[in-house]
Formats: structure tokens, sequence, C-alpha cells
């Protein structure tokens, strides 16, 4: 006996049941649902934190958790937002980096305070909170630098912004 | 299923899981650590910060390379400890090379890094344009 033949007569049955049992129309109506219902899915409202992360607070305030180890004016307050540079900036690829807990999930996350250079100082939402932070004389460790020494366009500091770059649930 | 081809399905899993536990760690502690300067995809800054990309695993295939790698600032400077810091090495050299080149080179090792902390470099970009051939 063809060892296949089982298979062959159980698809064939199914399908017949269903030829018998579901219209075309029906067919296609349930596809066009499903289209016209996954399009519209990315239009409902929902919490949009970064990278699906789950976010508390107010980005533009001092406390906000991703601002645990920043020394700077705070780009949500300067025309930025707590992950982009304000127009007529741009952020200085050499950045500091440091970790903070988020209280809205319990994790720790890996934050890059990435200055944002090119125009004098922003001077709104002055944060300094130095969770962290180390003494001057170890550079990588320490916030206090101007790093936007580090940038293309060369000096003034406007603000900061606190970009999450990775989970630290298993560093050091 | 035969006990030792099950045994060997589940050795196998388990070596998996224990590569792609290190290799999250070491990223993460690269995030951490190395980052801030080099950048996230590890092309630093022209003129400012070396890239790590494409040159880490040709240094690492050279003695010289090899020994200049271990003894710059960032390495022998680094709060890591040893064995932590090679694992960083070796992903960093596995994720911004050649995967040719990356599979004939010698991985990093913590008595490599520890023995590098005792003799820091002290001549930096020189030694990185005369073992890396750059005019610049």
């Amino acid at each position: 006996m063809d060892p296949m033949k089982p298979y062959d007569s159980m698809i064939e049955r199914a399908s017949r049941r269903l030829a018998k049992t579901v219209s075309r129309r029906s067919v296609l109506r349930t596809l066009g649902t499903l289209l016209v219902g996954a399009a519209s899915v990315p239009l409902l409202p929902v919490a949009r934190g970064q990278g699906g992360v789950k976010d508390k607070g107010d980005p533009g305030t001092c406390d906000y958790w991703r601002h645990c180890a920043i020394d700077g004016f705070l780009c949500a307050c300067c025309g930025g937002s707590v992950t982009t540079c304000p127009p007529g900036t741009e952020p200085a690829p050499i950045t500091w980096v440091g970790t903070c807990r988020n209280a809205a999930d319990g994790r720790d996350y890996i934050v890059s305070y990435n200055d944002c250079c090119g125009k004098s100082s922003c001077g709104r939402c002055l944060c300094n909170r130095n969770e962290g932070d180390g003494p001057l004389y170890r550079p990588p460790v320490s916030n206090d630098y101007n790093w936007c020494v580090g940038s293309n366009s060369n000096i003034p500091y406007h603000c900061t912004v606190s970009r999450i770059v990775g989970v630290a649930d298993k560093t050091g | 299923m035969r006990p030792t081809f099950r045994l060997m399905i589940i050795g196998l899993l388990g070596v998996a899981g224990v590569a792609h536990a290190d290799d999250e760690r070491a990223h993460q502690n690269y995030l951490l650590h190395c980052m801030g300067c080099h950048t996230e995809s590890g092309v630093g800054l022209p003129g400012k910060v070396p890239s790590l990309r494409g040159t880490l695993a040709r240094l690492a295939d050279d003695p010289d390379g090899r020994s200049y790698v271990l003894r710059v600032p960032g390495v022998t400077q680094s709060t890591l400890e040893p064995a932590r810091l090679a694992e960083v090495l070796n992903w960093a050299m596995r994720e911004f090379s050649d995967t040719d080149l990356v599979a004939s080179v010698q991985p990093f090792t913590a008595a490599e890094v520890a023995a590098a902390r005792d003799r820091p470099l002290l001549e930096v970009t020189a030694t990185r344009q005369k073992v890396l051939q750059e005019d610049h």
C-alpha cells in the first residue's frame, strides 16, 4: 500500500468538508476583514515607550527615571525630546553611559546620555542627578565632561538626551 | 529516540544556551563600558576614537597587534575583571570583523588580559599606526 494514502484521503476529506460548508464569498469576506483589521492596528492609541519599554513619568522633569545619571539641560524642555536633539543641534557620538532602574517594570536599563551640540546652552530644566558618576580623573565614567568635544559640530553644548540602548541584567 | 542521541541533543542545546548567555552579557558590557567612545556600531569617531570594525581581528591575528589591543587605555583601565573583558573583546571581534578572519584568530584569554594590565601602552597612536601600517 502507498504509505501516503492515509494522508491523501485525510486531506481530501477535509477539503471536501470545507468546500461543502464554507462559501467562497465568506472566505473572501473573512480575509478582507483580517486585512483591514491588521492594517488598522497601528492606528490604535498605545503607549509608545522607546523600543517597547514600559514607561512612567514626564521626560521634561528631572525625576524621570531615565535621567538618573544625567548632568545637563533636558532636551525635552529645549525643543527636542528625551531621545532627539532640538533642531539646529546634533548629537555627539561620544557619550556617557550609565544604568537606570525603571520603576514601571523593575528592570535596569543601559542609558546613553548624548549631548546635543551646535547651539549655546539651552538653560532650561537643569538636571544634575549623577547616580553612578565617577571622578574627573577617570573620564569614561565621569559625566562632568562636555562630550561635545567629541562631536563634529565641535563645542557649544545645548542639552542632553537620555537614550535607552539596552537592558542591564547581565552586566559586570 | 535513543538515549545517547537524546543526550547529545540536550547537550547541544545546553552549549547553544550558554554561548548565547555569554554573548548577551558581553554585548551588555560592551554597551556599558565601551560604546561611550567606540559607539554602538564600533565605528568610533574618525581622528578621535579608533574604529573597531574590520581592525580588531586583524590586530588580534598579529603578535604586535594583539599586544597593542591588550595594552590600550580602554582595556588596561577598564573596571571589568579580566575574564569578562576577554569575553567582550572576543564578542566585539566576532561582531565587528569579517567572519572568515575571525574563525582563524585565537580568542583572547583572561590570563592575557590580566598580564597586559601590568604593562600599559604609552605610545598608543604611534603603535597602532605601526602595527596596522596606516599613514595617519
